[in-house]
């Protein structure tokens, strides 16, 4: 089995890659949440649209 | 010309393809750059970090580049779609400049006996480069205006791409505790196959993160800026 923490510099390159993981996690969060919010706004605004051409 | 509305379909369908291989790209650079490459001669270990920040920064830059391609093809033929990829690839370019730059500082720390080194050109003009894309998001969110938002926003980007090559060669005009290019060299890489099959497989995988996660910021965006257009309206009323 692999000693994970018989490398030098161990935290220094674990912690880059932890970071690296966690950045790629909040890009990826923000592109879907991004999504899902103009989807959600865009629709709204149609829906009141439609509503007030109704009226 | 590419119409938004084939833009948003099209993207929808090639996200995953971007997504799977990315991943599987990823996994295999970090099992093999962290366990299987072996060290280096003179780093050690700490070399290891190459995986995360030289992807990290070739990202950075290549959305810098992206974005000053898109405003200026924005800016001459007016095509809206280009303005929406601009947007879309800026907090991503944030993001990757600010992670080159961390993992840069933890790398430089066991090496250069610094976190950071105010002096340092490649360290500078990078950070540089993070308040380029801070800025450029600032000012397009304080104009209300769509139109005028894009057009100064994309001149600011315009005149920070000036920025690119001095990043780039920074290394060899100026004397810098940053070394020279590992990758992009006349006589070609100055790296063992070993630990360039995992580098390369961690560039193209993470390049390939970086488009799909574009694509979806850009099909949102085109998404908003077209909400007034009968296929959007098409669109959602019958996705409900």
């Amino acid at each position: 089995m692999i000693d994970l923490l018989s490398m030098n510099y161990a935290p220094f390159v674990y912690s880059s890659f932890v970071i690296f993981i966690a950045v790629l996690m909040i890009c990826t969060k923000n592109a879907y949440n991004l999504n899902k919010k103009y989807q959600q706004r865009v629709r709204i605004e149609i829906n009141q649209l439609n509503k007030n051409n109704e009226t | 010309m590419v119409s938004p509305r084939y833009f948003y379909h099209i993207s929808t369908t090639i996200i995953p393809w971007f997504i799977f291989p990315a991943i599987v790209l990823m996994v295999f650079g970090a099992i093999n750059g962290l366990f299987i490459a072996p060290p280096d001669y003179q780093q050690g270990d700490a070399y290891r970090i190459i995986y995360v920040h030289v992807p990290s920064a070739y990202i950075s830059m290549l959305a810098y580049s992206l974005m000053a391609i898109t405003s200026l093809i924005a800016l001459i033929w007016r095509i809206k779609l280009a303005h929406a990829i601009t947007v879309s690839a800026a907090p991503l370019g944030a993001w990757f400049t600010f992670l080159a730059l961390i993992t840069g500082s933890i790398w430089g720390k066991p090496m250069w006996g610094t976190w950071w080194e105010w002096g340092d050109p490649r360290l500078t003009s990078e950070l540089l480069m993070l308040f380029l894309y801070l800025g450029y998001m600032a000012l397009r969110s304080s104009i209300i205006d769509e139109n005028k938002a894009d057009q100064l926003s994309s001149i600011l980007i315009l005149v920070g791409a000036i920025n690119i090559p001095i990043i780039h060669f920074s290394v060899e005009w100026w004397s810098s505790l940053h070394q020279t290019s590992t990758l992009l060299k006349i006589d070609g890489p100055a790296i063992a196959t070993s630990m360039l099959v995992p580098l390369l497989s961690m560039i193209i995988g993470l390049s390939l993160y970086f488009g799909a996660l574009l694509l979806i910021r850009t099909r949102a965006e085109v998404l908003l800026r077209n909400r007034r257009s009968k296929w959007v309206n098409e669109l959602l009323n019958g996705a409900q």
